[in-house]
C-alpha cells in the first residue's frame, strides 16, 4: 500500500555541512498494517511524515501509494490526495470549539456531500469509537479522550487509503493512550488502512504490526532503539 | 517588579506582537487625533471671538451698546467720563464692511478707536500709535490680512464696503503680531475713530462706549449708566459678545463634539480590535508570572505598563495627526457666524483639549489591555493557557439584546419627549447598538450554518465554523463597522436633511421679489443704512421694473441671543415663508405682519420669552416696538433664531434706514438683462449691488453647505476610518488564524477554497456590522433631525436617507473587503507544514 524508497532529504545548512534529515529511508506498510516509527528527537521522524503527506518534496526518492507516485505532486494534486485519500491525526487535538462532534468529524466530507449525508456517513464511526452519546456535544465540552476519537473520526471519515498518526496519544495518560491505539488499529484493521505512527513513546509504538527505528534520519536495526517497543506486552 | 526590569520584560515581548501593537497604536491615535482636533476647532472658534473682544476691550468691564445701526451719539461720552462710579471710559465704532484689494477681499470688523482706548490696556492698541496718522485718515491692517488682499505698502489704497457705500481707505502701516499678539489672525481694518466715522457715513455717533469702573463701585456705576442711556443704548458687561457667540455657535460647537466622539469610539475600537489579538499572549504571560510566583500586583504592573507606554505613544502620535487635522482639515469656520461675529481664524490649543484626549487615550489602552485581567483572580493560574476564547453563550446574549432592546427603548423616549437630550440620546443609541450586534451575529451566523447544509460545498460551513468559535472577536470586529457606518450615515443623513431645510428656507426667502439690491456681500442684508436719495426713483424708471420695495432687516440682541430680524415690505407676496411656519395660521398671520401689528418668530424664541400665539411682545429695538405673536417659524437657518416683520414695522423701531431694495420685475422679463440695466443705473462708483433672486439664492445655500463643511469633513473621516479600522481588523484576525488556515491545508483543502472561506467569513462580518450600524444610523438621523429641528428650531426637512446609507454602507462594505482580499488570499497561502510545528 505504501512504499517508501530510498528517500532523501537534504537541507542546506549555512556555512556549514547539509543536513541530511531522511537518508535512504525505504519502507512498506501494507493495507491494514500498523507501522510505528519510532525514534528520538531530531532523528527525522517529523521530516519523513511530512515527505509521505505530500507536504516536503523530498531530495529523491520516491513515495507510492497503491502504486501511484506521491512524491512530486503540485500544489492542488497534492490537497486533492490528502483529502481523498489520507487521514492524519496528530498529538494537538483541531477541533473547532463550538461545533459539535459530529460536524468536526464530518468536516473533510462537507466537501463533497451534503451537511445531512456527511453526518450519516460519519455518524456509525462515531458510534463505534464510542462517541454515540455524544454526537452534539460542542468540541470545548469534550475530554481529551473524546476528542482524539473524534479527530480519528473525522481522518477516516474520507475512507483513506493511508492514515498518518503524529504522537496521537502525546496529550493522554496511559488508560486513554491504550484505548485509542486499541480503537485505531481495529479500525485501520476492519478498513483495511495503512497506518504509520510516529511517536517517541514506547506504548504507542508496542501497538505496531512493525516497527521502524530512525536514528540520524536513516533506518537503524540498533537492538537497543528497538528493545523499548519490543519489550513492551502487547495488549491481547 | 523594578521598572527597568518592567521595561525589559516589554521589549523583549514586544518582538512578538509589534504588528499588533502598530495597530492598537493607528487606532488608539487616529481616535485622539478626532477628538483633539475637533476640540482645537470649537475652542479656536469660541475663542477667536473671546480674543477679539478682550483685546479691545482690555480691563473694560461695562459697555453702552448703541441700539440702533445709526449708533450712540459721541457727546454722551463726556457724560458717561463724569459718572462718579466711573475710572474710565472709551468710545468705539464698529462696523461690518467688505475690505477689497488687488489680490482679494475678506468680510471684516471696522475697529474706530481713540487713544483713550489704550488706557483700558486691550490688546489691540497698547503697542500701536494712532496718533502719528491721527487726522490724515488712513487704516492699520493686520499683517495677514494686508497680504491676503494685497495691499501692503504705506498709501496703497483698500476698497471699504459698508453701509451702501464704496469707499477707498489708504494703508497707513500693517499691524505686526508683537504689536497685536492674538488678533494678528482677527479680520479686523483699525482706524482713528473720526476716520471711521467718516468711512460708516455716521459723523459723530459710535457704537459703543466702554467702560472700567472704579475699583468695588461696578454695581453703582451700571446702574448710573443705565439711567444715562435710557433706550437708545443698552448697558451690558463686556463679555456680552462672547454669550452671544456661544449660543450663536451651540449648534456647531455640539455638533462637531457628537460627530468627534463617535469618530473617536470607532478608533478605540479599532484599537480593541488590535488589541484583542494580542490576547491569548497576555493571558499565557498572566499564567506564567503567576506559576513562577509573582503576585498579583506585579502582574498588574506588567499590564499597566503595557497600556500606559501604548496610551502615551499613540496620544503622542494622535495630538500631532490631530494637530496636522485641525490645521488642514477643520480650519474653516462656519461662515454664516462671521456675519455677526468678527470671527479670527487664529487656532487655540488649551489644556482642555490636551486633556480629554490624552484620558481618552490612556482609558482605551487601559481597557484593551487589561481585558485578561480577571485571569488575574482566578483560582487556577493555569487558567489561562487553556487558549480558549471565552464564547458568547446564549444566554448572554440574550441578556445583551434585552439590554439593547432596553436602551433602544431609551432613545426612542428621548427622541419623543426630549430631543433637547439628543446627544445623550445617540450615545444610549451607540450602546443599544453594541448591545444587540451579538444576537446579530449570531442569527447571520446561522443562518449561514443553514444555507451551508444547504448546499454541498465546505467553504460555507468553515465560515461559520470559525466564526462561531471566535464570536467575541468577531462581535468586536463588527462593532468597529457598525459605529463607523452607524456614525457615517447618522451624520451624513441629518447633514442632508439640515442642507435640504436650509434651501427650502433660502428658497421662500427669496421668493418675494425678483431682484436684490442691496451692499455687497455675502451677509449684506443683516445690517440697514442710510441709502443713497434718488436710487429707488432712478430703479423704478427702468424698463420692466414693476416696483421697488424697501426692504430692511439686521441684528438685534435679545436676551442671550443675537437674532436675525427680516422685515420685507408689507406689499411683498408671499410676505411669509409658508414651509418654515411651524404654528399659527398663514393667512390670518401674514394680513397681521403686512398690517404691521403682528410677528413671526423662531418657536425657541417664542419659548423662551414663554409667548403663545396672540400675545404681545416688546422687542428691545431702539425704539422698543410691541407686536402682537402672528406664528411660529423655523429659525430660517440662523441657529439663535429669527423673527419676520413688516419693514414699515421695522421702521418704527430701528428708523427709516434700508438693508436693500426688492425689485418686481414685468412679466416676461429676463430677470439677468434688467440686473444689467440696474448695475448701469447705479454706475461703478455705487455702493449697491445687484442680484437676481436665483443668483441670492444660489449664494446662500453655498454659505450653508460652508457653514456645514465640517461635519461633511467628520462624516468623510469616519467613513475613511471605518475602511480602515474593519479592513485591518479583519486581515489581523485573519493573519493570526494562518496556523489554523494550515490545519485546514492539511486535511487537504487547497488554498483557493481556504481564500473563499476567509473572504465569506470577512463579508460576513463587514455585512453584519454595517448593515447593523446602517439601521441604527437611520434611527440616529432622525434623532438628531429631530433634535435639530425642535430645540435648536433649524428647518430641517425629514427623511429616510435610504440612498446615502446604501452608498456608505456599500463604500465601507466594498472597500474593506478589498482590501482584506489581498491579506487573506496571503494568509490562505500559509504552508500546511505550519499545522505540525506547534
Amino acid at each position: 500500500m505504501l512504499e517508501c524508497r530510498e528517500l532523501v532529504k537534504v537541507y542546506p545548512a549555512l556555512g556549514g555541512e547539509p543536513v541530511r534529515a531522511v537518508d535512504g529511508v525505504s519502507l512498506t506498510v501494507a493495507a491494514g498494517e500498523m507501522a510505528a516509527l519510532y525514534g528520538p528527537s531530531g532523528s527525522g521522524k517529523t521530516t519523513l511524515l511530512l515527505i509521505i503527506a505530500t507536504l516536503l518534496e523530498p531530495t529523491s526518492g520516491s513515495v507510492l501509494i497503491s502504486g501511484a507516485d506521491v512524491s512530486s505532486l503540485s500544489e492542488r494534486q497534492a490537497s486533492a490526495f490528502r483529502l481523498r485519500q489520507l487521514g492524519f491525526i496528530r498529538q494537538n487535538f483541531d477541533l473547532m470549539p463550538g461545533v459539535s462532534a459530529i460536524d468536526n468529524a464530518a468536516l473533510k466530507l462537507f466537501k463533497d456531500l451534503p451537511w445531512r449525508r456527511a453526518r450519516e456517513r460519519v455518524a456509525p464511526l462515531l458510534e463505534r469509537l464510542g462517541m454515540g452519546e455524544r454526537l452534539d456535544h460542542p468540541a470545548e465540552t469534550l475530554s481529551m479522550g473524546e476528542r482524539q476519537r473524534v479527530m480519528i473520526a473525522r481522518a477516516l471519515s474520507s475512507e483513506p487509503s493511508l492514515l498518518l498518526a503524529d504522537e496521537p496519544t502525546g496529550s493522554l495518560d496511559t488508560q486513554r493512550s491504550r484505548e485509542v491505539l486499541s480503537l485505531l488499529r481495529e479500525l485501520c484493521r476492519e478498513r483495511d488502512v495503512a497506518v504509520v505512527l510516529v511517536s517517541h513513546d514506547p506504548l504507542a509504538a508496542g501497538y505496531a504490526d512493525s516497527v521502524y527505528a530512525l536514528r540520524d534520519g536513516a533506518l537503524s536495526d540498533d537492538p537497543g532503539l528497538l528493545a523499548a517497543p519490543v519489550a513492551l506486552q502487547r495488549p491481547q | 517588579m523594578s521598572a527597568r526590569n518592567l521595561a525589559h520584560l516589554y521589549r523583549v515581548r514586544l518582538r512578538a506582537r509589534w504588528l499588533q501593537e502598530c495597530f492598537a497604536l493607528v487606532g488608539i491615535a487616529a481616535g485622539v487625533a478626532l477628538l483633539f482636533a475637533s476640540q482645537v476647532a470649537s475652542e479656536s472658534l469660541t475663542s477667536s471671538v473671546a480674543e477679539l473682544s478682550h483685546g479691545i476691550t482690555g480691563r473694560a468691564t461695562l459697555q453702552l451698546l448703541a441700539r440702533a445701526p445709526q449708533g450712540i451719539p459721541e457727546s454722551l461720552l463726556g457724560r458717561v467720563r463724569s459718572l462718579s462710579a466711573v475710572r474710565s471710559a472709551a468710545p468705539l465704532l464698529e462696523a461690518s464692511a467688505r475690505a477689497s484689494g488687488p489680490k482679494g477681499s475678506e468680510s471684516v470688523q471696522l475697529v474706530g478707536a481713540e487713544a483713550s482706548l489704550r488706557s483700558l490696556g486691550g490688546a489691540l492698541i497698547a503697542h500701536t500709535e494712532l496718533e502719528p496718522f491721527a487726522g490724515i485718515g488712513a487704516i492699520l491692517l493686520p499683517a495677514p490680512l494686508a497680504r491676503h488682499i494685497g495691499v501692503v505698502k504705506f498709501g496703497r489704497e483698500a476698497t471699504l464696503q459698508l453701509y451702501g457705500r464704496s469707499l477707498k481707505a489708504p494703508l497707513y502701516r500693517q499691524l505686526t503680531e508683537r504689536q497685536i499678539g492674538g488678533l494678528i489672525d482677527s479680520p479686523i481694518v483699525v482706524a482713528p475713530l473720526f476716520y471711521a466715522q467718516e468711512l460708516a457715513g455716521l459723523p459723530g455717533p459710535v457704537s459703543r462706549i466702554l467702560v472700567r469702573p472704579r475699583p468695588g463701585r461696578e454695581a453703582q456705576a451700571r446702574a448710573e449708566l443705565v439711567r444715562l442711556a435710557g433706550s437708545s443704548a443698552a448697558v451690558q458687561s463686556t463679555g456680552y459678545d462672547e454669550q452671544l457667540f456661544a449660543k450663536a455657535a451651540y449648534a456647531t460647537n455640539q455638533s462637531t463634539l457628537l460627530f468627534a466622539v463617535i469618530s473617536a469610539l470607532v478608533g478605540f475600537l479599532f484599537a480593541f480590535n488590535a488589541v484583542l489579538l494580542t490576547l491569548p499572549q497576555r493571558r499565557r504571560l498572566i499564567a506564567d508570572l503567576r506559576r513562577e510566583g509573582y503576585p498579583p500586583s506585579a502582574v498588574l504592573a506588567v499590564l499597566v505598563t503595557d497600556a500606559l507606554l501604548l496610551g502615551v505613544v499613540a496620544c503622542a502620535l494622535g495630538f500631532v495627526l490631530g494637530d496636522e487635522l485641525s490645521l488642514h482639515l477643520f480650519r474653516s469656520n462656519p461662515g454664516y457666524l462671521g456675519s455677526a461675529f468678527a470671527v479670527g481664524s487664529q487656532r487655540t490649543v488649551g489644556w482642555q483639549a490636551f486633556v480629554v484626549a490624552l484620558a481618552g487615550g490612556i482609558l482605551a489602552a487601559l481597557a484593551a489591555v487589561l481585558t485578561p485581567l480577571r485571569d488575574l483572580f482566578a483560582r487556577d493560574p493555569l487558567a489561562a493557557t487553556s487558549g480558549r476564547e471565552r464564547a458568547l453563550g446564549s444566554s448572554t446574549v440574550a441578556v445583551l439584546s434585552l439590554a439593547g432592546l432596553l436602551a433602544l427603548g431609551v432613545a426612542t423616549a428621548v427622541l419623543l419627549l426630549a430631543p433637547s437630550a439628543a446627544i445623550a440620546g445617540m450615545v444610549v443609541l451607540v450602546a443599544a447598538l453594541l448591545l444587540v450586534l451579538p444576537a446579530v451575529l449570531a442569527g447571520a451566523i446561522r443562518g449561514l450554518e443553514r444555507l451551508a447544509r444547504l448546499r454541498t460545498g465546505v467553504v460555507g460551513h468553515v465560515a461559520a465554523m470559525e466564526l462561531g468559535a471566535a464570536r467575541a472577536r468577531a462581535v468586536a470586529v463588527a462593532a468597529t463597522g457598525a459605529i463607523a457606518v452607524f456614525g457615517a450615515i447618522a451624520i451624513q443623513g441629518a447633514h442632508a436633511d439640515l442642507l435640504r431645510g436650509l434651501e427650502d428656507a433660502a428658497r421662500d426667502e427669496n421668493a418675494f421679489t425678483d431682484l436684490w439690491v442691496a451692499p455687497p456681500g455675502a451677509y449684506n442684508l443683516l445690517r440697514t443704512a442710510p441709502f443713497p436719495a434718488g436710487d429707488e426713483a432712478r430703479l423704478a424708471a427702468l424698463p420692466g421694473v414693476r416696483s421697488v420695495l424697501p426692504y430692511r432687516g439686521g441684528l438685534l440682541d435679545w436676551g442671550a441671543r443675537r437674532v436675525w430680524v427680516i422685515a420685507p415690505s408689507a406689499q411683498a407676496s408671499p410676505l411669509l415663508p409658508a414651509s418654515q411656519i411651524l404654528e399659527g395660521r398663514l393667512r390670518s398671520a401674514e394680513a397681521a405682519v403686512r398690517a404691521g401689528t403682528g410677528v413671526v418668530l423662531s418657536q425657541a424664541l417664542a419659548s423662551e420669552h414663554h409667548l403663545r400665539i396672540g400675545d404681545l411682545v416688546t422687542l428691545p429695538a431702539p425704539s422698543p416696538l410691541t407686536l402682537r405673536l402672528a406664528a411660529t417659524s423655523t429659525n430660517l437657518g440662523w441657529a439663535p433664531g429669527a423673527l419676520t416683520m413688516s419693514a414699515a414695522a421695522f421702521a418704527r423701531g430701528w428708523g427709516p434706514d434700508l438693508a436693500a431694495y426688492n425689485m418686481l420685475l414685468a412679466p416676461g422679463v429676463h430677470q439677468g438683462v434688467v440686473a444689467g440695466e440696474v448695475a448701469a443705473a447705479l454706475g461703478s462708483s455705487s455702493g449697491l449691488a445687484v442680484q437676481t433672486a436665483i443668483a441670492h439664492e444660489n449664494e446662500q445655500n453655498a454659505l450653508s453647505r460652508q457653514g456645514l463643511q465640517r461635519l461633511s469633513e467628520i462624516a468623510t473621516l469616519i467613513l475613511l476610518i471605518a475602511v480602515l479600522a474593519m479592513a485591518s481588523a479583519i486581515a489581523n484576525m485573519v493573519w493570526q488564524r494562518r496556523p489554523r488556515l494550515a490545519k485546514l491545508k492539511l486535511e487537504g483543502f487547497p488554498r483557493a477554497e481556504l481564500w473563499r472561506m476567509v473572504l465569506l467569513e470577512s463579508v460576513l462580518l463587514l455585512a453584519v456590522g454595517c448593515l447593523t450600524g446602517a439601521a441604527f444610523g437611520l434611527y440616529g438621523q432622525q434623532l438628531l433631525d429631530r433634535a435639530l429641528a425642535n430645540v435648536i428650531n433649524f428647518p430641517v426637512v425629514h427623511s429616510v436617507a435610504l440612498l446615502p446609507a446604501l452608498i456608505s454602507l456599500a463604500i465601507v462594505t466594498a472597500a474593506a473587503a478589498v482590501i482584506v482580499a489581498v491579506p487573506g488570499y496571503a494568509a490562505a497561502g500559509v504552508p500546511a507544514a505550519v499545522a505540525l510545528q506547534d
